[in-house]
């Protein structure tokens, strides 16, 4: 099956590898056409297997930060070899390339950069039904050419494997290869197949005597070069004139590449034919295949990424990234057990209470120490990192209500931790079942409104009315948003307005159907050594129809200390665990009293209707206090199945993936990602690749890994300004931050510095909202820019004053001269032992603070400006002050608040 | 009711002596504008608006109640009955405040009497050992300083329930906290343009002051954290917190304790480097003017003269009350530093009463939503004292926005979003012992079109009298009169019958 006449030899070789990789490359589950959209799965090259000899190497790419396609389309015009190329920004399954022709410069060494002429030639049209069909549809007006088209199909697939590019060629080696001071021709290369199978596939589009020249050539890798067999066709006209039988393929000679790092190799050749000679180039990269896994080249690429992934890099995870690949590393983070925050506080608590009891908001202090220390220090990083995102999205807030709960505050947050990277639909429930939700957003133990019989025998609603605050955030903030959007998050327009996702019935109706909830009994518990009463009395069914249990609220180790009440935070477990149903105070669509038999009300009372005109209709058989056990069960169903509806209608809605993407994009990369970045997280969001909506493991890695992300040279308004608390957990994690001699960390009182603490946003809506944009520029140029809404006058001083403190916890600056350091018992602090071993020569120090603060991407003038003070006013300081002072004037430079 | 006074010829003689009394005479004496500051008056060439922002919604017909008789059919029985009765460990779905309960007021264009929540009585501030006797917005009120907006809510026009029904232009995302927020601060333009990014306050703010003072104090000013309200074209509000304005620690720019001057030095040249990203230059921005403007503000505001303080005794534990304390000494500093015309906004939470109207057992006036309006009253009240002392109550007009009204009828335990509520203006330049707008008659599914009573089947009513009309007739006492200008910063004023609620002198 060859299609380029790479010789016998190659032939058998190719097919070998295509053969095997062809049945491996990843089929399209969808039918319809219009579900593919172009992506990296679409490398590789092409052929019309009715037109063998002539084909297409197509590429996709990322270009000035977005996603591209080139295409480079090998052929013949009149016997004579021809090369198109064009790029092309794709769009949906399909996109336009304007290609080009050129003619006019000679083979290297008598190549010049600059003689060989370029002209458009036309345009190819590629529209794809999966990764492996398609169709190429051109125009040309060139002289010779026509229009046409030819159905194409996949005939080799560059290996994806993560390989690291460090002594031997890697699968990232695909790409396009050119010698900068050459520019104007270059060599495609695949590299197919994997371990001792591995070959490489490089095509070289050239010239000869001012005409273009094309070269095929294939061979084994081994190790870190590859030798290759090349051949040279010519004879066949373009089509519909193609003839296979027409193409002439002579042999040419050896090409070896020889990997030197991800982007740079040699090129060296020996033809046996007239006029190509032998010669070498030094070969950069030109692009590199998006989805191709080269790892971080550097460590500031590795640096960076986990910026994005963790609360901050330090030396060993920098290793361990650029060791596995990103992609890698993500799987080894998510197979890593949670570490969790409620139970260590429980245990905490419940031996603190027996000794030094204290009221309940002191424990405060407890969720907050086990929530910096998991940041600093826990090894699944990724999860942390994940569910603090969750947490400024499906926000839950210790402020207020809940200030005297950290044991019930910490439970939410492991809620977060534990569903990071499981379905969203699960953690929507998880949430909406939480009692400390219940408690923030006010449905725990909402009631239904009762409709009784009045003197007249009417109908009529009591005074209680349910109350619609959760109703109104659950779908507000917590999935669809208030107006009608496209998966790539731009709004749709009917007239030109946006269209609301739901009116002030459907919060209505939303409302009734969260309405029943409270707190469960489970019978007393013990926690530690004490025990805790909760009395549940029937057990079974019967407990959820219960009016005393519905209104009990679980229980608190409480004691008197010198004659006074303390009531700790040591509270009976069912104050965090999910709450249940009870249908007695449930809307089931039924009226609340004997007298009319609880019978079902009137319309449209006796249903709800939800998103898409969805109803739940009128429950079967009547919900009061005195059902019978036989239809307890049932009343039970009835109730736990229209949340089960509600969650449904709610994760269905084709608002919930861009929402969800853009909103966890701009806490892990970036304020203002482009559609196109918002749409593939959003799709990954639809189906995360084997059918599964809602997996929320697949669209975290769609968002650390798509080439927006991971471009090596962001566009400038890619980024965001850190959040405080991810400031602070950078610059402890890069110098190894330790606790206190005591064990404990000392930043629960981080609000006297940070306009923010974890899980204590001033409300619902978060520290900052998603749309919020600094006034002045940001906001002139259409940026958003969340996180500048608590950076202001006021926090900038706090914040600095704040870093100040942390930074030189445990150094004396008393004596100008000399910084003497004590271990503190109870702050994280810099150890003295990580500050000494810094470079004491000031350019080795401001460069080893450049790579573990700035990633290696310091100014000139900053550098220039740090070093001189070393240099001049500070030379009499000592090696500790230097070297903290610094830290500090980093920490509150704009270089280092914004990350990029 | 609900009409603005007459302007008989005694009223105006009456209000000219207030005027007077007040300072504010420069408008019929312009010589007056001559006066040296040492005499501690403006004279009239410095005025402020403040906007203190109730968030999460206040329950507003819980704060101004129609206190007529208990009679069955009374204003007040029929607000009493659409609460749900009144309050108690034995009605405790109830939202009524009791008829004896309420602060009694006779607004002098109101043919019923009023009350005011238990909240609004005078007080006595502690503070450490000081102590202190402020009105209270009861007494403010019967005084003629304080006046009430009735009704007033976001609407794009005026709306009828059937034209509602129908389907005619209300304002966006109605009942959405953050939405209707965001219109009471932008005002209601046109296409209810979310990305619309100027806040009247900034852009009266841009007409009347023109821009940043001297040493860069920008006109607008938020003891509260960023508000759209305050941004203006070119008008970057200024951010300070209730604390005051500190000055960075460990980077003094003289002295060598700790070679500070010389890292000071370091840090003022990298802040002014460029950079290709928006964010770095934004960050720089903030952080320049942080240092710069706040080292002018400092030294004036803890000048060991005093002169940066007021002695009015503020309330302690009260955030709000500190807030107005920094506000009230930021307005005696920038008179000095030359201000003509500034916006402030401060911002008191917690009022979303889902839950908790009320607590089993408590007293009225200091728990549940009576403990916000407390909280309020008492720091609204030391501001008061203090606007007194350092002789601005007739430059100075504040008022209060809140993102909607709450239900009339209850869940249980509290109320919900609602549309139309009441709002609060104080000062001497406002015409107090008034209602303005219209005071709807608190039934549930009301739909008269002749009194213009509008609500829905939880007691929602559709407010009578627009943010705009009522930003607009603070613009106008601050200085846009021209009606070009007006609509300008209010393109759907001219939907409405009046442009000046005659609110103010």
């Amino acid at each position: 099956m060859s299609v380029l006449r790479i010789g016998v030899a190659g032939m058998m070789a190719l097919a070998c590898c295509t053969t095997t990789l062809a049945a491996n490359t990843p089929a399209q589950t969808s039918a319809s056409a219009a579900a593919y959209a172009l992506g990296s799965d679409i490398s590789g090259t092409w052929y019309d297997p009715a037109q063998n000899g002539q084909g297409l190497v197509i590429q996709h790419i990322v270009s000035n930060g977005r996603p591209a396609l080139l295409a480079t389309w090998f052929t013949y015009l009149d016997g004579k070899a021809r090369w198109l190329v064009g790029i092309g920004i794709p769009d949906g399954n399909a996109v336009r390339i304007p290609l080009s022709i050129t003619d006019g410069a000679d083979f290297p060494p008598r190549f010049v950069p600059g003689s060989a002429q370029t002209q458009p030639w036309g345009e190819l049209v590629l529209s794809f039904s999966s990764n492996r069909l398609g169709n190429a549809t051109w125009t040309s007006s060139f002289t010779g050419f026509n229009n046409g088209s030819m159905p194409i199909e996949r005939l080799t697939t560059p290996s994806s494997a993560y390989e690291a590019t460090i002594g031997q060629i890697a699968a990232c080696h695909s790409g396009s290869w050119y010698d900068p001071t050459q520019s104007g021709h270059g060599i495609f290369t695949e590299v197919l197949g994997s371990g001792s199978n591995r070959q490489m596939l490089a095509i070289w589009y050239t010239y000869l005597n001012g005409e273009q020249r094309w070269m095929t050539a294939l061979g084994p890798i081994s190790g870190n070069s590859a030798t290759l067999t090349a051949t040279i066709t010519s004879g066949a006209d373009f089509p519909p004139a193609f003839d296979p039988a027409a193409v002439v393929s002579q042999p040419w000679g050896t090409m070896t590449f020889t990997g030197i790092d991800a982007d740079r190799a040699n090129w060296s050749w020996t033809s046996t034919l007239a006029g190509f000679g032998s010669g070498t180039l030094n070969l950069s990269r030109l692009s590199a295949l998006s989805g191709s896994d080269c790892g971080p080249t550097s460590d500031k690429h590795a640096a960076r990424f986990l910026t994005q992934a963790t609360f901050g890099p330090n030396n060993n995870d920098v290793a361990s990234v650029r060791a596995a690949g990103y992609n890698a590393w993500i799987d080894a983070q998510m197979a890593l057990p949670a570490t969790l925050q409620r139970p260590t506080i429980e245990a905490q608590i419940a031996a603190q209470v027996l000794t030094d009891p204290r009221n309940a908001q002191f424990y405060r202090a407890y969720r907050l120490e086990r929530w910096f220390n998991s940041a600093l220090y826990a090894p699944d990083q990724l999860r942390q990192r994940v569910a603090f995102a969750l947490s400024q999205i499906l926000v839950l807030s210790e402020v207020g209500a809940l200030d005297n709960n950290p044991i019930g505050v910490a439970e939410y947050n492991d809620i977060l931790l534990r569903g990071a990277f499981g379905n969203y639909r699960d953690l929507l429930r998880d949430v909406t079942l939480s009692p400390m939700m219940g408690v923030f957003l006010t449905h725990l133990r909402n009631q239904k409104t009762d409709w009784t019989l009045d003197r007249d025998n009417n109908l009529v609603a009591g005074l209680i009315q349910p109350d619609e605050n959760y109703a109104r955030e659950v779908m507000q903030l917590f999935s669809i948003g208030l107006i009608e959007r496209n998966r790539d998050f731009t709004p749709i327009l009917s007239g030109g307005q946006t269209i609301p996702t739901y009116t002030q019935d459907l919060v209505t109706n939303t409302a009734r159907v969260l309405t029943g909830h409270a707190w469960a009994c489970s019978g007393p518990a013990t926690v530690g050594t004490i025990t805790l009463n909760r009395n549940c009395g029937t057990p079974g069914t019967a407990q959820q129809f219960s009016t005393t249990l519905f209104f009990s609220t679980p229980g608190r180790y409480a004691t008197q200390v010198g004659g006074m009440g303390v009531v700790t935070a040591l509270a009976h477990p069912d104050t965090y665990r999910p709450m249940v149903c009870y249908p007695r105070y449930a809307d089931t669509g039924r009226s609340a009293t004997a007298s009319n038999n609880y019978a079902v009300l009137p319309a449209p009372n006796d249903r709800k209707t939800l998103l898409g005109g969805l109803n739940i209709d009128a429950s079967p058989m009547a919900c009061h206090s005195s059902t019978p056990a036989i239809d307890q069960q049932a009343c039970i169903g009835y109730c736990n199945g229209q949340l089960n509806t509600l969650i449904e209608t709610l994760f269905q809605h084709p608002n919930l993936p861009p929402m969800i993407a853009r909103q966890l994009i701009q806490r892990l990369t970036t304020s203002n990602p482009s559609a196109g970045y918002i749409d593939r997280v959003a799709a990954r969001f639809e189906d995360d690749g084997v059918g599964v909506r809602g997996n929320l493991g697949a669209v975290v890695k769609a968002i650390l890994l798509d080439p927006e992300a991971r471009a090596n040279a962001p566009a400038s308004d890619f980024g965001k300004l850190r959040e405080p608390l991810l400031r602070l957990t950078a610059l402890l994690r890069a110098f190894g931050v330790v606790n206190g001699s005591n064990g404990a960390n000392g930043l629960s009182n981080i609000e006297r510095g940070f306009p923010q603490a974890p899980l204590r946003a001033p409300s619902v809506f978060n520290f900052y909202e998603p749309d919020y944009q600094q006034p002045g520029e940001i906001a002139d140029s259409g940026l958003y820019s969340p996180e500048f809404q608590i950076l202001n006058e006021s926090t900038f001083i706090t914040m600095s004053d704040e870093f100040w403190r942390r930074i030189f916890t445990g150094y004396s600056t008393t004596s100008a001269t000399a910084t003497p350091f004590a271990t503190p018992g109870n702050a994280a602090h810099l150890p003295a032992a990580a500050i000494d071993a810094l470079p004491t020569a000031h350019d080795a120090l401001v460069e080893t603070l450049n790579q573990r603060l700035l990633y290696g991407s310091m100014s000139d003038s900053m550098r220039a400006k740090l070093v001189a003070l070393l240099n001049t006013e500070m030379a009499a300081a000592d090696h500790r002050r230097k070297a903290l002072s610094l830290i500090h004037l980093i920490a509150i430079s704009s270089e280092f608040a914004v990350q990029q | 009711m609900g009409r603005y006074a007459n302007h008989s010829r005694r009223e105006f003689l009456k209000k000219l002596g207030c005027s007077f009394a007040a300072g504010s005479m420069a408008s019929l004496m312009p010589q007056l504008a001559l006066l040296p500051r040492a005499y501690g008056q403006s004279a009239g060439s410095y005025k402020a608006l403040v906007c203190i922002y109730l968030a999460g919604a206040n329950d507003s017909f819980n704060w101004l109640v129609p206190r007529d008789s208990e009679s069955p059919g009374s204003r007040y029985d029929t607000y009493r009955s659409t609460r749900g009765g009144v309050y108690s460990g034995s009605n405790s779905n109830g939202l009524a405040l009791a008829f004896n309960d309420l602060l009694p007021i006779a607004p002098s264009n109101s043919p019923i009497a009023f009350g005011l929540h238990p909240s609004s009585a005078d007080y006595t501030a502690t503070n450490g050992a000081a102590t202190q006797t402020h009105s209270g917005i009861h007494s403010l009120f019967n005084q003629g300083k304080a006046a009430f907006v009735c009704n007033a809510g976001t609407l794009v026009q005026p709306i009828s329930k059937a034209e509602y029904d129908a389907g005619a232009p209300r304002p966006a995302q109605l009942f959405s906290h953050n939405d209707q927020e965001l219109q009471w601060h932008i005002g209601m333009s046109a296409a209810n343009n979310p990305m619309a990014r100027y806040g009247w306050g900034g852009r009266v703010a841009k007409l009347t002051a023109g821009g940043p003072l001297a040493n860069g104090l920008s006109p607008t000013l938020s003891v509260a954290g960023a508000a759209r309200f305050l941004n203006g074209d070119g008008i970057l509000p200024y951010q300070l917190s209730s604390g005051g304005v500190d000055l960075i620690d460990n980077y003094a720019a003289t002295g060598t304790t700790n070679y500070s001057a010389a890292r000071r030095a370091v840090l003022d040249d990298l802040l002014d480097e460029s950079s290709a990203s928006p964010f770095v230059r934004g960050y720089s921005a903030i952080a320049r003017r942080s240092l710069d403007v706040g080292e002018s503000l400092a030294a004036r505001l803890d000048a060991a003269d005093g002169s940066g303080n007021v002695s009015a005794v503020f309330p302690a534990g009260n955030n709000l009350a500190d807030q107005l304390k920094m506000v009230a000494r930021m307005i005696k500093v920038s008179r000095t530093l030359g201000a003509t015309r500034q916006v402030y906004y401060v911002r008191m939470g917690s009022f979303d009463l889902h839950q908790g109207m009320f607590e089993a057992g408590g007293a009225v006036a200091s728990t549940g939503h009576g403990a916000l309006l407390t909280t309020l009253n008492q720091a609204v009240g030391a501001f008061w004292t203090a606007l007194g002392e350092i002789g601005a109550r007739a430059d100075v007009t504040t008022f209060t926005m809140s993102d909607f009204g709450r239900t009339l009828t209850g869940n249980g335990s509290g109320s919900d979003h609602a549309w139309g509520g009441n709002l609060m203006l104080l000062g001497d330049a406002v015409r107090g012992n008034q209602l303005y707008g219209e005071y709807p008659r608190l039934v549930v599914n009301a739909n008269d079109n002749a009194t213009r009573d509008y609500s829905f089947s939880r007691g929602q009513y559709i407010p009578t009298t627009s943010v705009d009309q009522v930003a607009a007739t603070l613009a106008r006492w601050m200085g846009v009169s021209d009606s070009a200008a007006l609509g300008s910063i209010f393109p759907l004023l001219g939907n409405f019958a009046s442009n000046d609620l005659g609110f103010m002198n």
